[in-house]
């Protein structure tokens, strides 16, 4: 099991690689990691599982180098329906993987070849799983009740996350919808993101390449046992699970660095490093022929030393006095013409490494890290292994690390491991993303390296020194050739080595070891750099230090530093943001409409009128749009208008049609006959973006649908020969009418005299007169009838005339029973006698229209066998059309267990009030 | 070079007659380009833009509105989420400049009560058909207690001082909030947080 980075066309994300075996089979199973770092079963979900079988592929990217120690390996895996590439940890984990998938495919192939195929059964189960919770949408974390890791499941570390704390959303609305857009994006898998030109993902996806935003971080070793299968080993991600590229601080960071050439200049600084194997002596000998021999003081100072102290309490405890000893010794030491600052101090046992910057260069320096690795007892002690300091030098960043390497003539491979070991085990940690050595712009490499003299007795490496040819000795060593066939240090240079070995010396002397051992002298003691910008001056053996077994080394190099020039920084950095914003404002969601304005003319009652607006999303992203609310309004839009669809969601380059449907019916006619204007603005609001205004116009022609009786009765021709101002006046003021009536009003409005009188003549034989609507096409003949030609004879079935005489009744501006007196008929409606009484306040008219038609009805019953009428029927019928409840009051007010109830009790006491009047002969 | 990209995001509304060149003293700001073809607003669009004042970023969204009469009480709903509102005329249209009273009562009937408010007098540039004298703008601002700069979008003049301004007195106010520079647990919240919609 290993964690690695699985790199998408532009976002990298860590994953979690199991290799899971049930039995014979073995499986590759890809988890995404919630949250980092891994603690429990909750924070992992499955995202495939790859039988290992014929079509499974798995290579590292040949491409890439390896020369990096410490980079990343990038791995590609396909199958038939995958291809996806991860990047893994380089170290020994990472191969264990590796060769244990090899392991598997082998298996695979030996067992097929044998005519015994897999089945595979119990991966599809998991297959199964994914599918399901990928189309149901949730991130449902499936398949860890029967695959719960046992020894992760300690109670302390179950715990669920809280949800993290909510932004102030002021603050970063917009930048929210960069971030949720991209992480959108990522869900939405192997499509790629939708919205984004080609350029555009290009572009950031290479930039996203670039690793110093993106590594794995420490690994940690844990062993899982998995059910009934078996994990070999998990490691750890502590990188943050998914990096969505919208977040703009990355980006500007990312931006910056690739601009750095038009902001930096660069300028030499002088840089010392040392390093002496000390042999746990005490410092009782003057430092100053080894830090301070130069003419010209250095910049900065990398001092290391080993085996500064050999006791028991500094392995065990890691505590010395030693330290603070030698750290006097070396600040002594160095070189009089400047003023030093200490920068860093950091030792692991007997390994020690001191920066030093001038005094007036420290505040250049920044983002100082020291970091230690133990390679000793174990792999894992620190009596071998790695110390180091990192820091940013202006713009330019620093890697040091002092080093003492396993020992012994024999052991260098032993030493090439350590090395290996310290480069994916050296993580500085607390700059975002962990850095590894190998990220660093200058990196140098001392200590004790302990590699030897191979294949040389120790008398004739004696004697090739003797005769001054080092160069023939170097040839037997160790180092040269682990590097030559790139075993180790792989991309570091070394300088030519001009001075004696500087290991075994009898303490106190120039003298090689005298003691039984007799051993050949060695070159132990290195200084090895990598970078592009360093030079190096010198690199010498300091003989006149005697009280080690070891002779200290120092070299001098000059490094070409990127120095920041201020003011052209801050121009990048401007200019950069703006570059941003920009971006961001392209990013907003963009749509263009066919027609901000719409003119619906001669819009007649119930006569449907439709236009269209075509709505494309003209930008980068997808858009929903939708028709929001006016302030203190409680629908988007007026009555009679109606948006279709009133919300949807466009891809870039995508249209919708949207359909304005204009409808007047009873419930917006009478306003409009009272003079509303047909006009309205519409807000179409873009989420995440802009609003629109679309004007709706027109004009309605008044009908007398929606008018009110009271105006009515005053119009003797057809209501669309009334001057429009005349029947505004007319609705507005319907009590008020004797200076602007020419005529006397009639007794009932034409219109229901004329329906009525129809059905009277031919209809009151029709069975189910009222019951069985007419054709739809029919009514509307008939109400253009109605205000169009009095006179002429109405068309059409008897049961649209009976429809339309419904209809204008129920359209009526107020009703038959004027609203003041709804109650009160509500109230008195199971006494004949009360009712009259409210009867005889309502105004004239209304009276006599309630008259006339309560009188229809009764005339209807007396053919009840043919017309199949009951009195309740009609009662019911006339009741709802006669009594409508005050606008605002159509809701009752009563507990929603009850409403039913009372809805019930209404409509009863409609029908009984009206009920009295047709059962008994009524006149004033 | 790890700073935050932004500390603080400021909402400003730009309000006055149609024509006076509200959407072009935006595009000049954001874009700073200048466009003489007459495309009314009709809706409401934004564009956001980042500044740096007193050492901090601050992204500054400007919201432009329509000017037409006809969609007045419409706008209005939009003054209420405005940290700033700048209200332009047109020095060389007197009814524009007739108009800034009935706009500051728009302001003080729907704006939020401690909403910072700026006057500016577009089109300097056309000194020839100018109108309405500097001092008149000057005092009817006073009058009213509110900063006034005449502007021009299209020979680019005072348009980003402006802004700016009226983003520092905005800024002058807001509460300095003890600003962790913890920007990894920032981003982390970023990813989280929901998206927001609309202005107001
Ligand atoms: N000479 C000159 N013309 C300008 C200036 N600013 C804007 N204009 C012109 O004035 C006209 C209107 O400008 P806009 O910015 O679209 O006006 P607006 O205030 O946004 O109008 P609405 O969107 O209808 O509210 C355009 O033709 C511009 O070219 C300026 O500073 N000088
Ligand atoms: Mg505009």
């Amino acid at each position: 099991c290993v964690e690695g980075i699985l790199v998408q066309d532009w976002v990298r994300s860590s994953r979690l690689l199991a290799l899971i075996d049930c039995e014979e089979d073995k499986a590759l199973f890809i988890y995404t990691c919630n949250k980092t770092p891994v603690i429990c079963a909750d924070d992992i979900t499955l995202e495939a599982a790859l039988p290992i079988k014929g079509d499974f592929i798995c290579n590292i990217e040949s491409e890439s180098s390896m020369a990096l120690p410490g980079a990343d390996v990038p791995v590609r895996i396909t199958t038939n329906e995958t291809d996806v590439l991860f990047e893994l940890p380089f170290g020994s984990k990472t191969s264990h993987f590796f060769s244990q998938i090899k392991q598997a495919i082998g298996n695979f192939l030996q067992q097929t070849s044998q005519g015994r195929p897999l089945s595979f059964q119990w991966v599809e189960r998991y297959r199964l799983c994914i599918e399901e919770s990928q189309q149901s949408g949730t991130n449902d974390l499936f398949g860890f009740d029967k695959f719960q890791p046992a020894s992760t499941a300690q109670p302390h570390t179950v715990e669920k996350t809280p949800p993290p704390a909510q932004q102030d959303p002021d603050d970063l609305a917009f930048e929210d919808n960069f971030a949720d857009l991209r992480v959108s994006q990522i869900d939405s898998g192997s499509e790629g993101p939708p919205g984004l030109s080609p350029g555009m993902r290009e572009s950031q996806g290479s930039s996203y390449g670039s690793r110093e935003s993106f590594t794995t971080s420490s690994t940690e070793e844990n062993l899982v046992d998995v059910g009934s299968g078996s994990v070999t080993g998990v490691m750890k991600t502590m990188g943050s699970a998914v990096r969505p590229v919208g977040v703009r601080d990355g980006i500007v960071k990312l931006h910056m660095s690739k601009r750095e050439s038009e902001f930096t200049v660069l300028k030499p600084f002088r840089i010392f490093i040392g390093t002496w194997n000390v042999n746990g002596k005490s410092c009782a000998e003057d430092l100053g022929p080894w830090l301070a021999c130069d003419a010209e003081p250095p910049d900065i100072y990398a001092v290391g030393f080993q085996e500064l102290d050999l006791s028991k309490e500094a392995f065990l405890f890691n505590d010395s006095p030693r330290e603070e000893e030698w750290l006097r010794g070396v600040y002594k030491a160095l070189h009089p013409r400047a003023n030093y600052k200490k920068i860093k101090l950091i030792r692991l046992v007997g390994m020690m490494l001191i920066v030093f910057a001038k005094h007036e260069l420290a505040s250049y320096i920044t983002d100082v890290a020291a970091e230690t690795v133990g390679t000793g007892i174990m792999g894992k002690m620190g009596n071998k292994g790695g110390v180091g300091v990192r820091l940013v030098f202006h713009n330019t960043t620093f890697v040091f690390i002092n080093s003492h390497l396993a020992a012994h003539v024999e052991e260098y491979e032993r030493r090439n491991q350590d090395y290996n070991d310290i480069c994916s085990r050296m993580l500085f940690k607390d700059f975002g993303s962990p850095l590894h050595i190998s990220q660093h712009d200058a990196i140098f490499w001392l200590g004790d390296l302990n590699y030897r003299i191979s294949e040389l007795s120790a008398d004739e490496v004696k004697g090739f020194i003797r005769k001054d040819m080092l160069r023939d000795v170097y040839e037997y060593d160790q180092l040269n050739r682990q590097m030559r066939i790139q075993k180790a240090f792989i991309g570091f240079t070394e300088g030519e080595i001009n001075f004696l070995p500087t290991y075994k010396y009898d303490s106190g002397t120039d003298s090689w070891d005298s003691s039984e051992k007799n051993r050949a002298p060695a070159w132990c003691d290195r200084i090895l750099y990598r970078g592009e910008s360093i030079r190096q001056l010198k690199y010498r053996g300091h003989m006149a230090l005697k009280i080690s077994d070891h002779k200290p080394v120092s070299s001098i190099f000059d490094v070409q530093v990127k120095t920041i020039d201020e003011k052209r920084y801050k121009k990048v950095y401007e200019d950069v943001i703006r570059q941003l914003d920009r971006l961001e404002n392209e990013f907003l969601p963009q749509v263009s409409l066919s027609k901000l304005e719409f003119v619906f003319s001669n819009v007649m009652y119930k006569e449907e009128q439709q236009q269209s607006l075509s709505v494309t999303n003209s930008g980068q992203v997808p858009v929903q749009f939708e028709f929001i609310n006016k302030l203190d309004e409680n629908k988007y839009c007026k009555p009679w208008l109606e948006a279709e669809p009133s919300m949807c969601f466009i891809m870039p380059g995508d249209k919708v049609e949207v359909k304005f449907i204009v409808l007047v019916d009873k419930m917006s006619a009478s306003s409009l006959n009272a003079g509303e204007k047909l006009e309205d603005i519409l807000i179409l609001h873009l989420d995440g973006g802009k609003d629109f205004f679309i004007s709706i116009s027109g004009n309605y022609i008044p009908s007398s649908f929606g008018a009110s009786i009271e105006a009515l009765v005053r119009m003797h021709g057809p209501i669309r020969e009334i001057p429009i101002e005349l029947l505004f006046q007319m609705e507005s003021d319907p009590s008020n009418s004797q200076q602007v009536e020419p005529f006397q009003a009639f007794d009932i409005p034409k219109e229901v005299w004329m329906l009525v009188d129809h059905l009277f003549r031919n209809g009151t034989k029709v069975a189910h007169l009222f019951d069985q609507g007419g054709l739809h096409k029919n009514f509307f003949v008939d109400h253009a009838c109605i205000h169009l030609n009095l006179h002429r004879f109405i068309a059409g079935s008897i049961h649209s005339v009976a429809e339309a005489l419904l209809e204008f009744i129920a359209a009526l501006r107020e009703p038959v029973i004027p609203y003041v007196y709804y109650q009160k008929c509500l109230d008195c409606s199971n006494n004949f006698v009360l009712c009259k009484q409210v009867l005889s306040q309502i105004p004239r008219s209304h009276r006599n229209v309630f008259k006339y038609l309560t009188a229809f009805a009764r005339e209807l019953l007396l053919y009840k066998e043919e017309s199949k009428l009951h009195e309740k029927t009609l009662a019911t019928l006339l009741g709802e059309l006669f009594l409508r409840p005050p606008p605002g009051k159509e809701v009752l007010q009563v507990p929603p267990n009850r409403r039913q109830a009372a809805i019930q009790q209404i409509a009863r006491k409609k029908a009984s009030f009206v009920y009295n009047f047709i059962v008994n002969e009524y006149d004033e | 070079m790890a700073k935050k990209t932004y500390d603080l995001l400021f909402k400003l509304l730009l309000i006055g007659d149609s024509g006076v060149g509200k959407t072009c003293i935006l595009f000049r700001f954001s874009d700073d380009a200048f466009n003489t073809t007459f495309i009314s607003t009709i809706g409401i669009d934004f564009k956001i833009k980042t500044v740096e004042l007193q050492g901090k970023k601050i992204k500054l969204q400007i919201w432009d509105t329509a000017g037409q009469e006809r969609f007045h009480t419409i706008t209005t709903s939009y003054y209420r989420g405005a940290m700033g509102i700048m209200l332009v005329y047109d020095i060389t249209q007197p009814k524009t400049f007739d108009n800034i009273t009935k706009w500051l009562r728009n302001i003080d009937e729907h704006a939020n009560e401690d909403v910072e408010r700026m006057l500016l007098g577009n089109k300097c540039d056309m000194e020839d058909k100018r109108m309405i004298p500097k001092e008149r703008g000057e005092s009817i601002a006073r009058e009213h207690g509110i900063k006034f700069l005449e502007t021009s979008a299209k020979s680019n003049v005072n348009v980003e001082k402006a802004f700016m301004t009226l983003a520092e007195d905005i800024l002058r106010k807001t509460p300095q909030k003890d600003s962790n520079p913890d920007s990894s647990s920032v981003s982390v919240h970023k990813e989280t947080s929901s998206r927001k919609s609309g202005c107001c």
